[in-house]
């Protein structure tokens, strides 16, 4: 009788983990970007306009990513960059977005900018971890979390784009977090190609913060 | 007595269930056909020579997830290279064969960037896949003219053991014809293209 009941116990817990945990599937939020108004504030020369804007609220970090990433040595940086001058496109390479102005060929092995590859392993996503019997289901949970946070991860990275006449490019850069100590007063770089008229230029904006 | 009796029953079920987590280092291949994707050819090609860049990471592309020991794959090279085939036919005029003689002004070249899959908790829940294509147009010099990075997504409740094979076919059904459609109409779309010589 008291095998029985014990049976019956364990039945419950895991139809009420399994219960609990199938209605809780993570969703993760997009990002909303700079207004318009805000990228129109600062349009230079060369009819570029960029802001970058790092997360730092935990808040932030749950809407967006699930896992606070600042406790796991990323700095995860929104940047939007439009073009505003008329008939020319611009080429935005991912691989050349920087912190300061260090030239890329000249950095350390140490690349402070990660693939969102990269940064997910950093951050330790793997699948899910195998206890009793009883955990199976929030294994589940933890296995379905682990990969939502890591399509996210690189769904929202910054990707290399051709940006017309009009058009912008936005997305997440990852750098190291203990490159970025000083937040707030780096610049973010990157270098525009116009493929069209054979020039070539490094543009730099600072870091800001969202009202 | 009847308390040992339990003991070495539950023991030896442990010991075996502990045996099956061990020794299961299975791979699942979950094998792909050339999925019907049908992209609108309009008469308003991209008039440059172009030639088609297909790489062995392409050929070689797949979605892979190592979960309990147990390795899950579902390649998708194949249909990369079919359809990026029939998508460059679809949007420029001028596309050189393989092997062709001469090298054409420009060169195209399809990377894949990320292929992931998220799950949901259980088999009722959605499961999305997500594909990543990062688009190069370069000089037969080798420098850069345009790039565009496009995804394509496929989604749809993950299934069970019974179902889970046949809904993960369709997700990659929809992601693929989803990236084709969206690189279809990002280069139609490119003004740098258009106004190329």
């Amino acid at each position: 009788m008291e095998g029985r009941k014990a049976r019956v116990f364990v039945l419950a817990v895991c139809m009420a983990t399994l219960g609990i945990t199938s209605c809780s599937t993570m969703t993760l939020k997009q990002y909303p970007g700079p207004s318009p108004q805000e990228l129109q504030s600062s349009v230079s020369d060369d009819g570029i306009s960029a802001i970058a804007y790092p997360l730092k609220s935990e808040e932030e970090f749950k809407d967006y990513f699930g896992v606070n990433l600042t406790q796991k040595g990323i700095l995860a940086v929104h940047l939007t960059v439009a073009n505003n001058k008329p008939n020319v496109s611009y080429l935005i390479r991912a691989e050349s977005i920087r912190l300061g102005q260090q030239d890329v060929i000249s950095r350390t092995t140490n690349d402070p900018s990660m693939r969102a590859t990269k940064a997910a392993n950093a951050i330790g996503i793997t699948g899910g971890v195998l206890g009793s019997p009883v955990l199976i289901a929030v294994a589940a949970q933890q296995l379905s979390n682990s990969t939502i946070i890591k399509e996210n991860f690189e769904s929202k990275e910054f990707r290399s784009k051709t940006i017309d006449t009009g058009q912008k490019a936005s997305g997440f850069v990852y750098f190291k977090s203990e490159d970025a100590s000083k937040i707030g007063s780096v610049d973010v770089c990157f270098d525009v190609i116009d493929s069209i008229n054979n020039k070539s230029f490094t543009y730099c904006t600072p870091m800001g913060s969202r009202r | 007595m009847v308390r040992r009796q339990h003991f070495i029953r539950y023991a030896s079920l442990s010991v075996l269930a502990l045996s099956f987590l061990f020794m299961g280092a299975c791979t699942h291949v979950y094998q792909q056909p050339i999925h019907n994707i049908s992209l609108h050819s309009t008469g308003d090609k991209i008039n440059i020579p172009v030639r088609l860049e297909i790489t062995d990471d392409l050929r070689n592309a797949k979605w892979e997830k190592h979960y309990m020991g147990d390795t899950f794959v579902m390649p998708l090279g194949e249909n990369l290279v079919h359809h990026s085939t029939n998508l460059v036919r679809a949007v420029f005029s001028e596309v050189a064969a393989p092997g062709a003689g001469g090298e054409p002004r420009y060169v195209l070249t399809p990377k894949v960037v990320f292929v992931e899959q998220s799950f949901g908790v259980s088999a009722f829940s959605e499961a999305k896949l997500s594909i990543g294509m990062e688009w190069k147009l370069a000089k037969s010099t080798g420098e850069p003219v345009w790039v565009e990075t496009v995804r394509g997504e496929g989604t749809g409740k993950a299934g069970n053991a019974f179902t889970g094979k046949e809904k993960m076919k369709e997700r990659a059904e929809q992601a693929l014809r989803n990236l084709f459609e969206n690189s279809q109409r990002a280069m139609l779309t490119s003004n740098l293209l258009r106004n190329l010589k």
